[in-house]
């Protein structure tokens, strides 16, 4: 599950405000939910990528990510049970949606938008948004969870830049005129989040405030992925604007 | 543009390329701003000794209508799909009715089948 051990915190666990343990089980219970849904996110990740015929080492990634997912709906199972003080039930599955770009041009454009959707986008903001917990995290258990789950989630995004600088030529007008409905889209869904309003032992824990959140996720817009689709040549001046001039979604 | 994660995910991601994709220990993130906290073990910063050129940082090569971001925003159907599932985020509670998890404030909540009766938080 992990690849070290889950260091041993139940002392200090029990000994914090019911309330508090309630909230932090029912993040990491929720988020094992959703970890084992974005593992079908990475079965269609793989799919498109195989259809593409891209890099053997992206497609093998993207296929152990989808195993990686599941290994992390564990963790955040076992998360969950550490801050219940018991055994959490098993996470209840989420229905599975994603988009589908009906408005691309062919089948290439929407097979390479699926892995730029996801793993260049969501995954480099799963990414910032995972740092962000973990610079605020100064529990043991909760820092050893979390930079287990930030690790993978680096390789996930690992995939869509890899795909970025190896995608054929004929793909690339496409995708930069998609760069920005993209990132309107994928980050209207992480300005989303119902994280509960924490304190200070909430943060400890790794659930910062939303606006350190807000500021992971547009740092990692104007800093990661504007310049790593310029890096991969896809540079799109409306999209470096909007960017730029504050995100609106 | 020294962003910690730039190097990590974009430059890193070469590693990816002309394997077997076996590079699961190899994943490094940046930590907190030196002097906040000691690192953790296995954990490595990254540093930024390649950084994109200034060109790249602003990505503003493509000419464009300096009104684009608000024409997508308001009239691109592509830009209301919705966005690929997070993995964060989502508070499911389950109290007494079906497991409910509420992916946003405003809308109604995805309502999922009960999985347990006995042991959800």
């Amino acid at each position: 599950m992990t690849q070290r051990p889950l260091p041993p915190a139940d002392a200090e666990i029990a000994a914090m405000p019911s309330e508090q343990r309630t909230v932090l089980a029912r993040l990491w219970w929720s988020q094992a939910a959703t970890e084992r849904r974005v593992a079908q996110s990475f079965a269609v990740v793989e799919r498109a990528l195989t259809e593409l015929e891209a890099d053997a080492g992206i497609v093998a990634t993207a296929a152990r990510a989808i195993d990686d997912e599941h290994r992390h709906a564990a963790l955040c199972q076992a998360m969950a049970s550490r801050y219940r003080g018991a055994e959490a039930a098993p996470a209840p599955e989420l229905p599975f949606a994603h988009p589908h770009h009906p408005a691309a041009r062919t089948k290439a454009v929407r097979a390479a938008l699926y892995v730029v959707g996801q793993c260049v986008f969501n995954e480099t903001f799963a990414s910032a948004y995972l740092a962000a917990c973990l610079d605020a995290a100064t529990h043991p258990l909760a820092r050893a969870a979390l930079r287990e789950l930030l690790s993978d989630e680096i390789d996930h995004a690992r995939v869509g830049w890899a795909f970025l600088s190896s995608m054929p030529a004929h793909l690339r007008v496409d995708i930069t005129d998609w760069l920005l409905p993209l990132g309107v889209a994928n980050l209207r869904e992480w300005r989303a989040l119902t994280l509960p309003a924490p304190g200070a032992d909430l943060e400890r824990h790794g659930v910062p405030a939303r606006a350190r959140i807000e500021e992971a996720l547009v740092s990692a817009l104007r800093g990661v992925v504007v310049p790593g689709a310029a890096h991969a040549g896809l540079r799109s001046k409306p999209f470096a604007q909007w960017a730029e001039n504050g995100a609106r979604t | 543009m020294n962003h910690r994660l730039f190097h990590t995910l974009v430059l890193g991601s070469g590693v990816l390329l002309g394997g077997s994709g076996g590079v699961a220990c190899m994943a490094r993130v940046a930590e907190a701003a030196p002097g906040t906290r000691p690192p953790d073990e296995a954990v490595s910063v990254d540093s930024p000794t390649e950084s994109p050129s200034s060109s790249i940082a602003s990505g503003t090569d493509a000419g464009a209508p300096r009104d684009a971001a608000s024409d997508v925003l308001t009239a691109d159907a592509r830009a209301c799909e919705s966005g690929w599932p997070t993995t964060k985020g989502m508070v499911c509670t389950s109290d007494g009715g079906p497991d409910l998890c509420c992916q946003r404030q405003d809308e109604a909540p995805v309502c999922c089948p009960r999985s347990a009766s006995e042991g959800a938080p």
